[in-house]
């Protein structure tokens, strides 16, 4: 909060930063560092007798069972008509039905119903590929 | 419903896990687009070709969950009629917000913890206050960050960034409200450059609390 104080004296209220710079930087930062912690943690797995610095805890088995789903997923949505695509891909990214219309510019209305067509879609792509998930 | 829920929860997990395996690096303009149009800044239809191409773009797809999350952590930090007003127009507050909130976004991202709403969840009266003046300036062999602590058995998550945002450290799993920088970890910051830290802990209930963006000098 001091630096929204500090570079508050524009007169214009709470504006700390005065561009999206930050922002963006931010975001940035994180996507890299995600990407830094995996590969160490990668690298940690690779060398003997390390302590890795993190591990995940999921079994091996049913990481590649989840990446088969995944793969399949994407196959899936490919054949997908591009509405429902869309709304999938954001209920599948964490998207609430609200959130999801905000972003593609959609009633909301509209947009549950392709989630749940296209949910639907997509469970019976994956069971015509042998999976129950 | 609860099958429906949890043969959701599933196919989110697949969905996402795929982001763990892809070697490609979203670029920087990529990144920026993601920013713009999470904040709303970008027209509905090329927003729309980005959702397109995260259906079959896994690292896409894993850079825009991470702005999402921001953009919530951000959100549930800003008044409610700010907000309305920010998704058409300014994003200036977002990188206030966006300052405050790095650490705990952070954690959010790696730890992917059960409970991802509560992160600025305030537990009962604990707040986390620096121990260290703001703006003081601290040697590079002894900087050490401290913070009030809390209940026993409190956990401490600290992230240090440069002011530009370019994390120094990332600690976690801390038992005790300090921490010692390594100066090695310092040597490319620039004498009197200014440390923002902040601290995120995991009560004993499990309840989690953030703090605020501190300053210090490096001298």
């Amino acid at each position: 909060m001091q630096i929204v104080d500090r570079q508050a004296p524009d007169g214009e209220g709470n504006r700390p930063f005065a561009s999206s710079y930050l922002y963006k930087v931010t975001h940035s930062v994180l996507v890299d560092e995600i990407r830094r912690v995996r590969r160490r943690r990668e690298t940690d797995l690779e060398e003997p007798g390390v302590e890795p610095a993190a591990v995940t805890k999921q079994d091996p088995e049913r990481l590649t069972a989840s990446r088969e789903i995944g793969r399949a997923i994407q196959d899936c949505l490919s054949r997908m008509s591009r509405e429902r695509r869309l709304a999938v891909t954001l209920h599948l990214q964490g998207h609430s039905v609200p959130e999801a219309a905000t972003v593609l510019d959609w009633p909301a209305k509209r947009t549950e119903n392709l989630v749940y067509r296209g949910l639907a879609d997509l469970r019976e792509c994956l069971v015509s590929k042998g999976m129950h998930p | 419903v609860t099958d429906r829920h949890a043969a959701d929860d599933k196919l989110r997990e697949a969905f996402q896990g795929l982001g763990e395996t892809s070697e490609k690096q979203p670029s920087p303009e990529e990144l920026d687009r993601i920013w713009q149009a999470v904040s709303g800044a970008l027209p509905a239809a090329e927003r729309q070709e980005l959702v397109d191409r995260m259906a079959s773009d896994p690292a896409l797809a894993e850079a825009w969950r991470v702005a999402h999350e921001l953009w919530r952590a951000a959100a549930a930090e800003t008044p409610a009629a700010t907000r309305a007003r920010t998704w058409s127009s300014s994003t200036s507050w977002l990188a206030a917000a966006a300052v405050l909130i790095i650490g705990v976004a952070i954690a959010v991202v790696f730890q992917r913890s059960p409970s991802r709403d509560d992160t600025f969840r305030q537990g009962g009266s604990y707040v986390i206050e620096s121990l260290v003046q703001p703006e003081a300036t601290l040697p590079r062999d002894a900087f050490r960050l401290r913070w009030t602590p809390g209940p026993q058995d409190s956990r401490y998550q600290v992230t240090v960034t440069t002011e530009d945002l370019r994390v120094l450290t990332t600690a976690s799993d801390l038992t005790m409200a300090e921490l010692m920088l390594d100066s090695g970890l310092l040597s490319g910051v620039a004498p009197g450059a200014r440390v923002l830290w902040q601290v995120s802990a995991t009560l004993p209930g499990g309840e989690n609390v953030g703090s605020q963006t501190f300053v210090v000098r490096v001298q």
